[in-house]
C-alpha cells in the first residue's frame, strides 16, 4: 500500500488529531454479465486498475456465466468465461426451455486504445468469445466518459451478437462456421456482418450504490427462439451494491422480461491483505566490539559447538543448516530454505544468525542456498555491513551484496546432516474443471510422502495418495481421436489406483560446471508414467535467460498405480528457453516431443508479482491434427498461483494453484516429472534476490 | 478418542510431518481455527496489562517498555533483545520487536505493516537536549508487492510547556500528517505516542525503564 492509496480516515488518539489524505477512492469499473468492464450486458470503454482480478458469477434462468477477468497490463485485459446456456438455446430449438444447461468456454481480449483524459473518453476495442464455438461472439469499439463525479456515459458499435439488434449497416458477411474443433481464433468473423449501436449511462447514487441503464444491441435471437427470453424492450437496467473488500452484488432487469443477479469479487495481487506479513520478528543483530574483531585466538582452540549453535539459530527461522566452512576471516554456510517465499528474507535471516553466532573475527559471509544438493548461488556480504545497515533502507544493503555462481565455492557438508529421512502426511484437494457435464469436480484426500537422502545430492522419494471423497473419478473418459490415450484415461487411475502410489523415484542432482545444473531421475515419475528422466540446465546467476534440455524414456503405468506397466512406451523431451523480462513478465517456450509422440511447442506467458503471485497463460501447438486432439483443437489454459504467505500474512513457501485448464486431452501432454531444475535454480539468482530485497531485514 | 487417534485425525485434517514447513502450515491452520473459536480467551486489554507493570519491573532486568495499541485495545511488554549503536531493539513474548533510537521508534517487526526502517535525523538528539527544532524524517514500509515504499516528511518538534517537559512533534507531507507526543521526566522520555503507520495508527510507548 503506498501513500497514495490510503483511505481517508480521521483518527483521534488522546489529544492528537490526524487528518488522512483526501483521495477519490479508486472505484474500479463495474462488470457486466459477461464479466468484463461494462454496464448490465453491454461493455464500456473503461479499463480496470492494473492487475485487478475479477471473478463474476451471474446470469438468469437458462443463462449462467462465470468469468475471470485479469487486467494483464494497464491497457490489455483478458477474460476466461465458462457459460451455461439452456440446451434449447444452445442449439436453437423452437419451444420451451429444457432447464438443462450446456456449458461452453469462451475467451475475450480487450485493448484500451485511448485512456480517458479531461476531454476525451476512454476507447476500448474488444473481442468477445474470440475463439470459441461462437455462441457469445461479438466485437466492439466502445467509448466511455466520466461526465461528472457521479455519472458516466457509454456509446459503442458492435458486431456479432452486439450487432444483432437494430443494425445500422453491415461490413461484409459473417461466416457461421467454427474453425477446427473450436478453440481456434475465429479471425475470419471479426468485425464482419451487421453492426449496431449500443450505449448507456451509469449513476453513482452513493459511495456503495450504482445504477445503470443501457440500450442493448443484442437480439438474444437463440434465447428468443428457444423460448427462454421474451425480448420486450432493448432496455436493461441494473443496480449494484459494493461491500467492503471488493465484493459486489448486482440485480438487473433484462429486456423487460428477466431478472438477473450477479456476484463480483475483485482482488488485486498488488494489494496484500497484510503488507509485509506478520510472521515473527527476526533476531536483532549484535554489533561486535573492535577488540573482539581483532581477536583470532579462537582459531587455535576452536570452541566446539559453533556449527551446532548456528544450526539451532537457523532452525529458529525455519532454515535448515547443511554445513559450515570456517576460517579466521571468512565463513561459508550452506543452508536450505523450506520456509520463505522471498529469497532475500531467507538470506537476511541466515546473515543475522551468522552475525550472532560466529566468532567476531569472521568478517566475510558466504551464504550458499542449497536445494537437493544443488548450490544455487553464492551470496557474499560483509558482516560489518550487516551491523551498519540493519536499520537502513534495504536498497543500501542490496548494493553491497554480491550474487555469484556457486560452482567454485567451498562445499562444507556437516557429517551429521546425511543420511536424512523426512516424511509428511497432508490433505490435498484436486480439481477438474470444464467437464461439459459438471463445471467443477473435486477430490479430497490424503497424501503421505517420504524422502530418504543418502547424501546431499541424492534422493529417494515416494508418495501414496488415498482419496477420501470426491467425484473427479466420475469424469467420463473420452478417448476419441487417433492419439494414444496418454492422459484421457485419468479417471481409471483414480478409480483403480486408489490408494495409489503417486511417485517413487531415485534422483541425483549435480553441478558439473559453472552455470550448469543437472538432474537424473529414475522410477515411477508420476501417476501415469514411469521410466528415466534426465535434464540439464544452463542458467548463469546474472542472466535473464535460461536454457534447458530434458529427455525422458517412459512407459505408461498400470491403472492400479502400483508397480506394473502397460505396453505404451515413448521417448519424450523438450528444449526449453526461460526468459525473465524483468518487468514482471516471464516467458517460456518448450519445444519437443510430447507424451503421445506428437511434436510441437508450448508457449507460456506470465505476469509475475514480487510477492509470489503469478497469473499465466499457456498454449501448446503440436503436429497432432485438431481432429485427433478433439474438443478445443489444442491444449491451453490459465494458471493462477496465489502464495499462502499473501493470504495468511505468514512466511510460507507454499501456494494455492488454480489450474484453469480444460480437461487435458492427449495432444500436447507433457510428462510431470518432479524437481525440474529451473524453478529451483531461479529462486536464488540475481533477479529474484534483488526483486525480493525489501524483505532482507524482515 | 485416544491421544493417538486425535493425533492422526489432526494429521489428516491439517497435515503433519518431520519437516518444519509442513508443521508450520498445520499451526497456521490451527491458529485459523482458534480464531474462529468463540470460547477462546480474549487477549488482555490495555488496562489489564497495565496492572502487571509492577510485576514486570520486578522480573525484568534492564530496559523495559510497554507498547499499547489503543485502536485494538492491546498491549505488551518488551525487554531488551539487542543493541546496535544508539538503537536498542526490544522484543516481546509474542516474538514481535520494536527498535528505538533513544525514545524514537525506528523499526518494528511482527506488528503487521511494519516500519521497515526510518531516518529520524536529529530528533533523538533534540529530545535528549530537551530542545525544539526542525528536521525531516523518512518512514519505510513494504507494499503489497514487497517493495519498499518510503514517506518523506517535514517535521518540527516544540515544547508545549515552559519547563520543556512535554513535546509535540508535528510531521506532514502534502498528503498526510501526524503528531507525536513525548513526555520528559527526570532527563528522559517516559511516555510517548508515536505514529506507526496506516494500519496500526498510533502506538503509546511507556518507557518504563
Amino acid at each position: 500500500m503506498g501513500a497514495d492509496g490510503w483511505p481517508r480516515r480521521v483518527l483521534l488518539v488522546g489529544a492528537v488529531l490526524v487528518a488522512w489524505p483526501v483521495h477519490a477512492q479508486e472505484r474500479g469499473p463495474g462488470y457486466s454479465l459477461y464479466g468484463t468492464p461494462g454496464l448490465v450486458d453491454m461493455p464500456t470503454g473503461f479499463a480496470a486498475p492494473d492487475a485487478d482480478l475479477a471473478t463474476t458469477i451471474g446470469g438468469f434462468r437458462g443463462d449462467l456465466r462465470t468469468t475471470l477477468t485479469f487486467q494483464v497490463t494497464p491497457r490489455i485485459s483478458g477474460s476466461y468465461r465458462y457459460a451455461g446456456l439452456d440446451e434449447n438455446t444452445y442449439t436453437p430449438t423452437l419451444g420451451r426451455p429444457s432447464d438443462r444447461l450446456v456449458f461452453d468456454r469462451s475467451f475475450d481480449l480487450r485493448l484500451l486504445v485511448l485512456p480517458e483524459t479531461e476531454l476525451r473518453p476512454a476507447i476500448t476495442v474488444g473481442l468477445q468469445d474470440l475463439a470459441g464455438t461462437g455462441k457469445l461472439s461479438s466485437e466492439y469499439i466502445v467509448a466511455s466518459k466520466q461526465l461528472t463525479r457521479v455519472m458516466d456515459v457509454t456509446v459503442g458499435l458492435g458486431w456479432g451478437r452486439l450487432g444483432s439488434y437494430n443494425s445500422i449497416g453491415s461490413t461484409g458477411t459473417r461466416s457461421q462456421d467454427t474453425l477446427g474443433e473450436g478453440g481456434v481464433p475465429s479471425y475470419d468473423q471479426w468485425f464482419r456482418g451487421d453492426v449496431a449501436l449500443f450505449g448507456g449511462i451509469g449513476l453513482q447514487l452513493s459511495e456503495r450504490v450504482r445504477a445503470e441503464l443501457e440500450y442493448s444491441s443484442d437480439a438474444y435471437a437463440d434465447a428468443v427462439a428457444g423460448g427462454e427470453l421474451d425480448r420486450r424492450t432493448p432496455w436493461n437496467a441494473g443496480l449494484e451494491y459494493r461491500f467492503d473488500g471488493g465484493t459486489r452484488l448486482s440485480v438487473m432487469a433484462l429486456h423487460g422480461d428477466k431478472v438477473a443477479a450477479q456476484l463480483t469479487f475483485v482482488t488485486n495481487p498488488k494489494a496484500a491483505p497484510l503488507a509485509g506479513g506478520r510472521e515473527e520478528a527476526p533476531l536483532p543483530v549484535i554489533r561486535r566490539t573492535p577488540e573482539a574483531i581483532a581477536d583470532t585466538s579462537w582459531t587455535e582452540a576452536p570452541a566446539p559447538g559453533i556449527a551446532d549453535a548456528l544450526a539451532a539459530a537457523l532452525g529458529r527461522d525455519g532454515l535448515v543448516f547443511e554445513g559450515l566452512d570456517l576460517s579466521p576471516r571468512k565463513a561459508t554456510l550452506r543452508f536450505e530454505n523450506p520456509r520463505f517465499g522471498a529469497p532475500a528474507q531467507a538470506l537476511g535471516r541466515a546473515a543475522r544468525s551468522m552475525a550472532r553466532v560466529l566468532p567476531a573475527s569472521v568478517e566475510v559471509f558466504e551464504l550458499v542456498p542449497v536445494s537437493d544438493g544443488l548450490a544455487l548461488s553464492t551470496v557474499t556480504l560483509r558482516r560489518s555491513d550487516v551491523e551498519d545497515f540493519e536499520f537502513r533502507d534495504a536498497d543500501a544493503m542490496n548494493a553491497r551484496v554480491a550474487v555469484q555462481d556457486a560452482a567454485a565455492t567451498a562445499r562444507p557438508i556437516a557429517e551429521t546432516r546425511y543420511p536424512a529421512f523426512s516424511w509428511s502426511l497432508e490433505p490435498y484437494v484436486q480439481t477438474g474443471f470444464f467437464d461439459p457435464d459438471r463445471p467443477i469436480r473435486l477430490d479430497l484426500g490424503v497424501r503421505a510422502r517420504a524422502a530418504f537422502r543418502p547424501t546431499a545430492n541424492t534422493k529417494i522419494a515416494g508418495a501414496v495418495v488415498k482419496r477420501i471423497a470426491g467425484n473427479l473419478a466420475d469424469t467420463p473418459a473420452d478417448n476419441s481421436g487417433d492419439l494414444p490415450p496418454v492422459r484421457t484415461n485419468f479417471p481409471s487411475y483414480l478409480t483403480d489406483g486408489d490408494p495409489g502410489m503417486e511417485y517413487l523415484t531415485a534422483a541425483v542432482f549435480s553441478r558439473p560446471a559453472p552455470d550448469i545444473y543437472a538432474r537424473g531421475t529414475v522410477g515411477y515419475l508420476e501417476s501415469m508414467f514411469g521410466g528415466v528422466s534426465a535434464e540439464v540446465l544452463w542458467k548463469p546467476v546474472d542472466s535473464r535467460l535460461g536454457i534447458g534440455l530434458e529427455l525422458n524414456r517412459v512407459r505408461q503405468r498400470d491403472f492400479d498405480r502400483r508397480f506394473g506397466f502397460q505396453d505404451y512406451e515413448v521417448t519424450t523431451g523438450h528444449l526449453s528457453a526461460y526468459y525473465d523480462f524483468g518487468t514482471g513478465i516471464y516467458g517460456q517456450i518448450d519445444a519437443g516431443r510430447y507424451l503421445a509422440g506428437d511434436e510441437g511447442a508450448t508457449f507460456t506467458l506470465a505476469r509475475e508479482f514480487n510477492n509470489g503471485w503469478q497469473v499465466s497463460a499457456f498454449a501448446t501447438f503440436t503436429d497432432a491434427s485438431a481432429e485427433d486432439f478433439g474438443e478445443g483443437s489444442f491444449d491451453k489454459g490459465i494458471l493462477l498461483r496465489i502464495p499462502t504467505s499473501w493470504v495468511a500474512g505468514q512466511a510460507d513457501r507454499s501456494s494455492f494453484n488454480l489450474d484453469l485448464r480444460p480437461i487435458q486431452r492427449n495432444g500436447g501432454a507433457r510428462l510431470n516429472v518432479r524437481d525440474r531444475l529451473y524453478p529451483k535454480v531461479r529462486d536464488f539468482h540475481r533477479a529474484r534476490v534483488d526483486d525480493s530485497f525489501g524483505r532482507f531485514w524482515r | 478418542m485416544t491421544r493417538k487417534g486425535t493425533a492422526l485425525l489432526l494429521c489428516l485434517l491439517a497435515g503433519c510431518g518431520s519437516t518444519g514447513d509442513v508443521n508450520a502450515r498445520r499451526d497456521l491452520f490451527l491458529s485459523g481455527l482458534e480464531a474462529l473459536d468463540p470460547r477462546a480467551p480474549e487477549p488482555l486489554t490495555i488496562a489489564e496489562v497495565r496492572s502487571f507493570i509492577p510485576t514486570a519491573l520486578e522480573r525484568v532486568e534492564g530496559g523495559l517498555v510497554l507498547v499499547e495499541q489503543p485502536d485494538a485495545d492491546r498491549a505488551e511488554f518488551f525487554s531488551v533483545a539487542g543493541r546496535n549503536g544508539s538503537i536498542v531493539t526490544y522484543g516481546s513474548d509474542s516474538q514481535t520487536t520494536i527498535a528505538l533510537d533513544g525514545p524514537v521508534m525506528v523499526a518494528t517487526r511482527g506488528f503487521g505493516d511494519d516500519i521497515m526502517s526510518a531516518d529520524v535525523d536529529v530528533l533523538p538528539e533534540l529530545l535528549a537536549a530537551r530542545q525544539g527544532g526542525s528536521y525531516s524524517r523518512v518512514l519505510r514500509y513494504l507494499d503489497g508487492e514487497d517493495r519498499t515504499t518510503s514517506i518523506r516528511l517535514d517535521c518540527n518538534l516544540r515544547p508545549t510547556d515552559p519547563a520543556n517537559s512535554n513535546f509535540i512533534e508535528y510531521c506532514g507531507t502534502a498528503e498526510l500528517e501526524f503528531r507525536n507526543v513525548y513526555q520528559v521526566d527526570g532527563g528522559r522520555v517516559v511516555l510517548s505516542v508515536q505514529w506507526h503507520g496506516p494500519l496500526n495508527g498510533y502506538l503509546t510507548i511507556n518507557h518504563l525503564r
